[in-house]
């Protein structure tokens, strides 16, 4: 099949050799009784990425992290976190990963201080280094104000962070966060969105499941479309869109529009089409022939006044709506 | 009204039908009633006893009383909690439907089919009338008293699922309000088989009595019965259970008119646990040590200079008694003192969290069994029990003696911390799988196994009151009993250790039983998880029971017929022991791998 055939989403950006990829699945398949939840799913991660993992509800995303983070056993295919087989050693694999889940529960008994002590405790970190651990994990996730209040009385988005700071404590290597944005106002998303870049920025590996797919497409190096448990695209943004030949339309007022001027553009490299509104013209943009800066260059160069140059954001939604159908498994 | 009443009673009785646990439930109690009719026909057989029908009618009205008791106790305290915990009974008033209609929807299909479960029964039970030794009339009242029985325990169980916020408060409210009568009526008992009061007192007893089912059906069953079918017992039940249901009614939008929020009351709890620590719990009790000494020093000198008895025979049971409430009243006093003077160490509320897997051993003790309040509370309580004892069997019966107290303080401080640690357990598990924690849980790095037997320690820790005092009852009881044994070399004496040796080992299963039971049904069902590992634990140990006295019996028969003798008998003795140490072993580790499939399962979907 041709690479560029969504219905075979390779990996587009395979793992260098040599290097042990983080995340390793190869031909998963998940039974939750008669239902086939995931199909055959293949995905390697090298370190240092950003996966974001998409699809609509019941596609299989949240079950192909459970099986990562060793939370489900049943499955066939394999899966590997850092070549350690995560059916075979789950406790050793246990040490490595961060896994936060779409609706995690809190100890709301406890204060935050006593909560992150506890799994510092349980996660073995040695007496002396806790208080910094935990400090440390406070103030990267800006909690620190609330260290001696009831996790009962944090907001959804101080809980989430909260949780976010207990996935930190051992200081995992690789995190996997299931739709860790899920049910947080603007601001807040805002918030993790940025505690997640400062992740990255040290080097964590990240495969996190969304809905919000602007995030997605903010945060993450590589994408993976899912759909009825079946990988339906997968590569970084750029190639996702070329795979579906999305086009980028840029809007465009001129202070004149005739006809010669439309036939001038469509002539310009990398438009495919202009479609002439009331008081604009929509451009087509093929983006792998051209850059947005380059067709606004070219419209400087053929003598017309832009009264307005807007290109429409990469819509990943308009790619997820394309690639899916609302399916489940 | 009616039509959302209507609803609502459709929807439980569907609900009912859908539930497994509600056929389970059904088919213990077919399982037990078909036990009771095997040993009434074996016993027929053998001309064992000379009335079948009425030993098989007891046991039959012994099992739905215990049935009814704990239904109270679990099965009606929900009827409105669960609207509560579910975040429904807004929804339901939006809908339309007044308070009445809640409660006549919610409560309605439960009494039917409390009430039906008794109804069923009552064809098949006119086996007791053919077995002889009961009357039809007998069977009518029993039933009829056991019906109002219900009505009281569904009444009952629904103006405390009003008060409580959770099943759980509402299951406590129960527990104590069903308990708390039947300790008092086993005192005042003890008290009137030794001492004599005046008439009067014993008129406002008997007025209390009409109360007692246990006493209506001691009276339904007594030889010769002839009275009405329907006693004065059914009158008040019913009248009782109408009361509370107005009750319920009339408090209902006060109980249930503003959303319940939590953080208030863990905000005092948490403050009362941040003061009282371990550490103050246990510098009290270092102090409480010398003042025991004193107090019991100073009360024997006093008890000799007030009535010229010599101060070494001042009887040992008011020594006790000094003791153990000066240790019930003095204990909490002396931690609040030193809570109060110690200071609180900032940056650390309960202390350092103990390391790697004790640390959920530390998590479940502070914060699931109430800590070194919970402890110090527990320590109280059992001491106050084991003053009260000795005060009734020296003070009112005047028959104390050691071994009879330390018999009591064995049985207490047993059934106490099993039921104490199954508690614990069941709660533990519970709230993480209704917190959604278990995930967390098992993702860290140890097995489930690891994990489950830090729980077990966790609850463990809080018996550490009931496990003194079980120790102490069980070495002035054991230790004497052995050593009466005499000579251990003799055939007999080797009987005798081999018999104490398996009661201990089946009793130690069983507890496991029972304590596992509690664990996998804390991980399947939201209330009523202890409860109904009680029912069966008891089912089994009811049926260990039966078919061992029944081996033991056939063993002895055949025995003596074919002229077996000594051997025979030591075998009809020892063989349903082993029998049943066998079947409760393989019962234990059943359950252990069913728990831990359990965990791993619910810890998948969460």
């Amino acid at each position: 099949m041709p690479p560029d055939d969504p219905t075979n989403p390779k990996p587009t950006e395979p793992v260098p050799a040599g290097v042990v990829p983080v995340v390793s699945i190869e031909n998963l398949h998940v039974h939750y009784g008669a239902i086939h939840a995931v199909r055959g799913i293949s995905i390697e991660i090298p370190p240092g990425e950003v996966y974001g993992f998409i699809g609509p509800n019941g596609a299989g995303k949240s079950t192909t992290i459970k099986v990562l983070s060793t939370l489900i056993g049943h499955f066939t295919g394999t899966a590997k976190i850092n070549g350690i087989d995560v059916a075979r050693r789950p406790q050793e694999v246990r040490e490595q990963i961060g896994y936060m889940p779409d609706f995690f529960g809190v100890y709301e008994d406890l204060n935050v201080r006593e909560y992150l002590h506890f799994f510092a405790a349980a996660y073995r970190i040695p007496r002396k280094q806790r208080k910094t651990v935990i400090d440390d994990v406070l103030e990267l996730t800006d909690l620190t104000h609330k260290i001696g209040d009831q996790v009962d009385s944090l907001s959804r988005g101080m809980k989430q962070r909260l949780a976010l700071a207990r996935v930190l404590l051992h200081d995992p290597q690789l995190l996997l966060l299931d739709e860790p944005a899920s049910g947080l106002d603007p601001r807040a998303r805002i918030e993790v969105r940025e505690l997640l870049k400062a992740l990255t920025e040290m080097g964590k590996t990240i495969l996190i499941s969304s809905h919000i797919l602007h995030e997605l497409a903010h945060l993450c190096t590589r994408i993976g479309i899912i759909e009825t448990g079946e990988m339906v695209a997968q590569g970084s943004l750029q190639d996702i869109y070329r795979q579906l030949q999305l086009m980028r339309i840029v809007h465009v007022q001129l202070t004149e529009s005739d006809d010669g001027v439309v036939d001038q553009v469509r002539k310009i490299k990398g438009v495919a089409d202009v479609e002439q509104q009331v008081d604009r013209l929509a451009i087509q943009l093929r983006e792998d022939h051209a850059a947005v800066e380059e067709l606004h260059e070219a419209l400087v160069k053929l003598g017309v006044k832009i009264h307005m140059f807007q290109p429409e954001a990469m819509d990943m939604e308009t790619a997820f709506m394309k690639l899916t159908e609302g399916k489940t498994a | 009204m009616f039509r959302g009443t209507l609803a609502l009673m459709t929807r439980g009785l569907r609900f009912d039908c859908r539930r497994w646990q509600m056929h389970a439930l059904r088919f213990l109690l077919v399982g037990f009633f078909l036990l009771f009719l095997f040993v009434a026909w074996f016993s027929s057989l053998a001309a064992l006893g000379s009335a079948p029908g009425l030993n098989f009618f007891w046991s039959i009205t012994f099992t739905n009383y215990a049935f009814v008791t704990l239904a109270g106790m679990s099965f009606f305290t929900s009827t409105i909690t669960e609207e509560k915990e579910e975040q429904t009974l807004g929804l339901l008033k939006m809908a339309g439907v007044n308070p009445l209609g809640i409660l006549l929807g919610k409560l309605g299909p439960r009494l039917v089919n409390a009430l039906l479960l008794l109804a069923i029964q009552f064809p098949f039970v006119q086996l007791a009338v053919t077995l002889g030794g009961v009357l039809h009339r007998q069977v009518q009242a029993v039933y009829i008293t056991l019906a109002g029985y219900i009505v009281l325990m569904a009444g009952v169980g629904l103006i405390a699922s009003v008060i409580a916020h959770h099943t759980r408060r509402a299951a406590l409210l129960v527990s104590s309000a069903i308990l708390t009568p039947l300790a008092l009526q086993f005192f005042v008992y003890g008290i009137f088989s030794s001492v004599t009061f005046p008439t009067g007192v014993y008129d406002t007893i008997n007025w209390f009595s009409i109360w007692s089912v246990v006493e209506r059906l001691r009276t339904v069953m007594s030889l010769g019965f002839d009275g009405s079918p329907i006693g004065q017992q059914f009158y008040t039940h019913m009248a009782a259970g109408a009361v509370l249901f107005v009750g319920s009614w009339l408090i209902f939008e006060r109980c249930t008119g503003q959303p319940h929020s939590p953080t208030g009351s863990r905000e005092v709890s948490h403050n009362v646990r941040r003061r009282i620590r371990f550490r103050s719990l246990g510098t009290a009790m270092l102090i409480t040590a010398p003042v025991l000494l004193a107090v019991l020093l100073a009360y024997s000198h006093a008890r000799s200079a007030i009535t010229g008895i010599a101060f070494q025979r001042v009887p040992t049971y008011e020594v006790v008694v000094a003791v153990c409430l000066t240790l019930a009243v003095g204990l909490p006093i002396i931690t609040l003192i030193v809570a109060a003077v110690r200071p609180t160490a900032a940056g650390s509320d309960i202390g350092e969290c103990w390391p790697s897997a004790r640390s959920i051993v530390w998590k479940d003790l502070n914060f699931v069994s109430g800590g070194a309040v919970g402890m110090m509370v527990r320590v109280s309580l059992y001491s106050l029990i084991t003053g009260l004892i000795a005060f009734v069997m020296g003070a009112l019966s005047g028959e104390w003696d050691l071994t009879a107290q330390a018999a009591w303080m064995f049985g207490v401080g047993l059934i106490g911390g099993t039921m104490e640690l199954a508690s614990s357990l069941g709660r533990s598990l519970r709230s993480e799988v209704q917190s959604q924690t278990l995930s967390t849980l098992t993702l860290l790095p140890r097995s489930i196994r690891s994990l489950l037997w830090a729980k077990v320690a966790g609850g463990m820790a809080t018996m550490i009151p009931a496990g003194v005092m079980t120790l102490i009852g069980g070495a002035f009881v054991f230790v004497p009993l052995i050593r009466d044994i005499g000579d251990f070399g003799s055939r007999e004496s080797l009987t005798s250790i081999l018999v104490i040796l398996m009661t201990v080992v089946a009793g130690v299963l069983e507890i496991l039983v029972f304590l596992e039971l509690t664990a996998f049904f804390a991980l399947t069902i939201r209330w009523g998880y202890v409860v109904l590992a009680l029912i069966c634990t008891y089912f089994m140990n009811t049926t260990g029971w039966i078919v061992g006295t029944l081996l033991s019996l056939g063993g002895l028969i055949g025995g003596s017929a074919t002229g077996g003798g000594r051997i025979v008998g030591i075998l009809a003795m020892v063989l349903p022991w082993i029998l049943a140490i066998g079947i409760a072993s393989a019962v234990v580790v059943a359950l252990f791998y069913a728990i831990e499939s359990r965990i791993r399962r619910l810890a998948g979907q969460s």
